[in-house]
């Protein structure tokens, strides 16, 4: 997760591996400096690989918390879990695409971002809804609340070059060591590999203060440290434009401790161990010709946890449990352009997961998911229209226990992007999605909590939204506008109750959620003073939530735990020769930390700001250096964003990266 | 930091008719009027929310968090237990690894002992005795507050009590699923040895005793049909099994040899079918009356039963959903409320402790 500031001249064809050239024609409509995001017919929010160097982020958790409209839960540290809530709709309704193909976590249902290393992602885009620029997509596309894409890619070969390499190395604060390499070789022209590894280590033991009523004290968080290793090889074929086909072989391994909630006057530590190894195999294939074009998707998944805790009371004194499970997922898309202002598509995806644990009287569930997306697009100069419908049938099998119904059930998405007035780059934009998420593994067989009875737990969606972007004389070059009211709502959302004693919890599709929000973002390139070079960039939520589950309740109609009503980010740049200069700054208001909206569960608001300033050395043959310094939470700010899992304060790191 | 509102809501002159008393000796038999109530909250798992909440029972106001406001710093991380003996308030402080002894009047907190995951606490002679989950029962000299022995029971032990010459303490094996503690494990208190362990069923819980020197201990069971939950009754004179009333309960108190006890009744859906507030006799296990609420009043999620033993009151704390603050609620010994009160901001009330 190494933060390797590379910028990368790409051709934008290489760096859209995935898009259509739709995209491309957008690009040309505007600025080559406007993101390509302003006539998307949903909400997204796109980061390039520059701008992700300079946001101070070593995985791609960090970096999402400069998207309007997402919460990152943080456990703290760099171990932690970091899930992340797209406009509060919670984990398990945001699906993560790695090089278009879904990341799937069949127990959890929720992909842990602080996994996923940012150091050889060009581009990270944040789609509410579905990712709305290209209707040849894997069914699997369709089937969130919002999509967030990753996308690694290829550097730019010149004629002789067979040979790109981009290493780099981190240290830093609380023991940092963080490695990394990427390998990219032209085999011809047509045929390219790519190994990207990284190795991180980080004892991750960092001072914090902890507030007691009147007394204040500075402890040190242990049991925190980290190891992981990353190795990722990418081959692709690109025959021509548009018929390329692209494999991916990733593993992921490594151990961690699990620091746990700071428990007052508590003199035991946690000792909570977590092992995980990730492994999977993917590819497709993509082909257009003439008014056609086809997408073939194949995956294998494998995950396994190891989880041991040496300090559990029991009659071993440890707990310890080994979870794997295993996904396998085909895909088929279709699309066809059949009049010039329309195109249709359909795809179908089968995915089978299977997990194994060595709990007590464990069901071993096999679930097996069929998806079905038809999909319409109407293209006009000023006016775009999307519709798509999507069937999902789940039969699911269990060797032990009650059995889950079969479910089978039709959800429909529309969107549109209109320009009222030709003269003007004002869009407006709206979308509705009516779209669920299955109970996981966890949700219906967890011993003493998991519940078959569960039903998939529903997230409807409105949204009306502006685009203003424009290229403009003057001071101020470029400029990008968003603001997109919102109302969601939650049905059937399922959470853990209590039954007859705290041992013993259930699963339950108790709540109902109502989510009401404005996402707002803007960017602002500037004219040259000099030879200084400025970018500003913000973004602003606020948010509404009220929990509507039951009305006698003393939570009703009250905010969700751990919602800031607002929170925003800034992030600017300046650019001075070979110097680049960045200061980012988060924001997050006051929040409950439970959903009985009272005094005492009233957390602060907060706010960190980071500066980076890197340089690269002049030009030399032997390839591009550069070295980098960042400064991350620059006044030691004591914050939490879940109560009693401090954040690190002051930190630094320093890098160094090469291209060759 | 904002200042939290309850903190004006704190009565200046909290115990105006407050009695003390000489630590080493026992209660004096005849029990004075109650004047107010402390409510012992858990607190979530990981919330450092433990609470005392005090009400007075003349001005019928509710003072939350008390113990902060008394000593400026919280009480720590899940509450399970308290008990007043003599001046001094003992709590016991699970997550935390304490327990805590404090002013029984005031909660100005006077010394904490560590003590790994505690979970019951009662008095005897001069000594209280703590349960904890690392297979233990300590005992601590009231006097000099220190833990002057240590004694091995059975797995993750529960409630315990006194009868005759024999401490009896309840091995739930709870943090051992499936594999259960199924055993009571007898303790001589006049050297603190366990002289040997009593099988019952699956899961022992809470103990009593009642006045035909019978132990009375809950079973959770083990959640199959096999072992439902029970109430298993020993006889004292002999350490034996004798009998069990297989009314299910999920907590139960002991007073005037009446079982005063709830259970929450689940259909196979995981709804809720039905909550029910046995009471007992314990020396005939004839069912007095199958619900002692009589007039209506709904609990959401009944977590600690707790009689005054001055008037026969009893206090069932409602933990809600663990998340938003509980309540309590006070019966006549008739089942009728009599009151009401929150505890905010405290989560999952629990015990419920007489000031006099």
């Amino acid at each position: 997760m190494l933060l390797v500031a590379v910028v990368h001249l790409l051709p934008a064809a290489c760096l859209h591996a995935q898009d259509t050239a739709h995209v491309l024609d957008e690009v040309d409509v505007l600025s080559r400096k406007l993101p390509a995001t302003g006539k998307s017919v949903v909400p997204v929010q796109q980061l390039k690989k520059e701008t992700i160097s300079n946001l101070n982020s070593l995985s791609v958790a960090d970096a999402v918390k400069y998207f309007s409209g997402v919460l990152v839960k943080d456990y703290g540290g760099i171990g932690g879990l970091k899930t992340v809530s797209v406009r509060s709709l919670g984990a398990n309704h945001t699906g993560v695409m790695y090089d278009g193909i879904m990341l799937s976590d069949v127990q959890g249902g929720q992909v842990d971002l602080g996994k996923i290393s940012v150091d050889n992602i060009d581009e990270i885009s944040l789609y509410n809804a579905q990712p709305g620029n290209n209707l040849c997509q894997p069914a699997r596309a369709y089937a969130y609340a919002s999509v967030l894409q990753l996308k690694t890619g290829l550097p730019a070969f010149k004629s002789p070059e067979k040979v790109k390499l981009n290493a780099g190395i981190k240290t830093g604060s609380f023991g940092l060591i963080n490695p990394s390499a990427t390998l990219h070789y032209k085999w011809s022209g047509k045929l390219y590999s790519s190994l990207s590894t990284e190795w991180q280590k980080i004892k991750g033991e960092y001072p914090f203060t902890l507030e007691n009523g009147d007394s204040t004290k500075t402890l040190n968080r242990i049991n925190s440290n980290i190891h992981a290793l990353r190795l990722e090889l990418d081959n692709r074929l690109i025959i021509t434009d548009s018929n390329k086909v692209s494999i991916k072989a990733y593993y992921y391994d490594s151990e961690r401790g699990l620091p746990g909630a700071v428990i007052l006057y508590s003199n035991a530590f946690s000792a909570q161990r977590l092992w995980d190894k990730i492994f999977f195999l993917q590819g497709n294939w993509q082909k257009q010709t003439g008014k056609s074009h086809w997408l073939f998707s194949a995956k294998y998944n494998y995950i396994y946890n190891h989880y041991l805790d040496t300090l559990y009371p029991n009659s071993t004194g440890r707990q310890e449990n080994v979870y794997t499970q295993k996904e396998y997922y085909l895909s088929g898309a279709y699309a066809y352009q059949v009049l010039p202002y329309m195109q249709l598509s359909y795809a179908a995806d089968f995915i089978a997961g299977k997990m194994h644990a060595d709990l007590h009287n464990f069901a071993y569930p096999v679930r097996y998911t069929v998806l079905n997306a038809a999909a319409a697009r109407f293209t006009w100069p000023r006016l775009e229209v999307q519709g798509s419908l999507m069937h999902t049938t789940v039969n699911e099998n269990v060797k032990s226990g009650a059995e889950p119904g079969n479910q089978g059930r039709l959800t429909p998405t529309v969107a549109l992007s209109w320009q009222p007035v030709a003269a003007l780059p004002l869009r407006i934009r709206a979308f509705y999605k009516n779209i669920f998420r299955m109970p996981t593994f966890n949700d219906l067989y967890y011993t003493n909590l998991g519940n078959t009875n569960l039903r998939p737990e529903y997230a409807k969606q409105y949204n009306l939204g502006i685009t203003w972007q424009q290229n403009v004389k003057g001071f101020v070059q470029a400029l990008s506008v968003t603001a997109d009211a919102y109302y969601n709502r939650v049905t059937d959302k399922i959470v853990a109750v209590p039954r007859q004693n705290l041992f013993l919890w259930t699963m339950l599709n108790f709540g109902r959620v109502d989510i009401k929000g404005l996402d707002a973002a803007a960017q602002l390139y500037f004219a040259p003073i000099g030879k200084v070079q400025l970018f500003l960039r913000g973004s602003y939520t606020y948010q509404h939530t009220q929990d509507l589950s039951t009305p006698s309740s003393d939570s009703y109609k009250d905010e969700l735990p751990y919602t800031p009503k607002h929170s925003g980010a800034v992030n600017a740049g300046m650019e001075y020769k070979a110097i680049t200069i960045n200061y980012n700054a988060l924001f997050s208001g006051s929040r409950y930390r439970l959903g009985d909206n009272i005094a005492y569960n009233r957390l602060p608001s907060w706010s960190t700001q980071d500066v980076t300033v890197a340089y690269r050395l002049p030009a030399q043959q032997y390839g591009d250096w550069k070295i980098s310094f960042e400064l991350n939470n620059i006044w030691n700010t004591q914050y939490d964003i879940i109560k009693y899992y401090p954040m690190p304060g002051r930190s630094f790191r320093l890098g160094l990266n090469c291209k060759l | 930091m904002r200042k939290h509102v309850w903190k004006w809501l704190l009565p200046v002159v909290l115990l105006i008719n407050a009695c003390s008393k000489d630590d080493d000796g026992p209660t004096p038999p005849a029990v004075k009027p109650t004047s107010g109530l402390f409510i012992l909250g858990e607190g979530a798992f990981g919330s450092n929310g433990a609470m005392v909440t005090y009400y007075d029972l003349s001005t019928s106001t509710a003072s939350g968090d008390i113990f902060k406001q008394e000593n400026g710093i919280a009480l720590g991380d899940v509450a399970n237990d308290a008990i007043t003996y003599g001046a001094k308030m003992y709590i016991a402080v699970n997550n935390s690894n304490k327990l805590v002894i404090a002013n029984a009047q005031t909660t100005k907190l006077i010394i904490s002992i560590s003590i790994t995951l505690p979970r019951n606490i009662i008095s005897y002679k001069g000594n209280v005795l703590v349960t904890s989950w690392d297979n233990k029962v300590s005992v601590i000299d009231t006097a000099t507050l220190t833990v002057t022995k240590t004694i091995n029971t059975g797995l993750n032990p529960e409630g315990l009590a006194i009868q005759g010459n024999y401490l009896y303490v309840a091995n739930s094996g709870g943090l051992n699923f499936p594999d259960y503690d199924k055993t009571v494990s007898v303790i001589d208190v006049n050297t603190w040895a366990e002289t040997k362990k009593i099988t019952i069923g699956p899961n022992p819980q809470k103990v009593g005793i009642n006045s035909l020197g019978q132990v009375l201990v809950s079973s959770f069971g083990d959640y199959t049909p096999a072992n439902p939950p029970k109430i298993y009754i020993l006889d004292g004179s002999n350490n034996t099994l004798k009998d069990s009333i297989t009314t299910p309960v999920s907590d139960m108190t002991v007073f005037n040899d009446t079982i005063y006890a709830y259970y929450t009744e689940y259909d196979e859906n995981f709804q809720i079918k039905g909550i029910h507030y046995p009471v007992i006799d314990s020396k005939t296990k004839a069912i007095v009356r199958n619900n002692f609420i009589t007039d209506g009043t709904v609990i959401t999620y009944p977590y600690g039963i707790s009689v005054d033993e001055s008037n026969g009151d009893v206090y069932i704390t409602d933990a809600k959903n663990f998340i938003n603050t509980g309540e309590v609620f006070c019966f006549d010994r008739n089942g009728k409320l009599k009151f009401k009160f929150s505890v905010s901001p405290a989560v999952g009330p629990k015990k419920v402790l007489f000031l006099r």
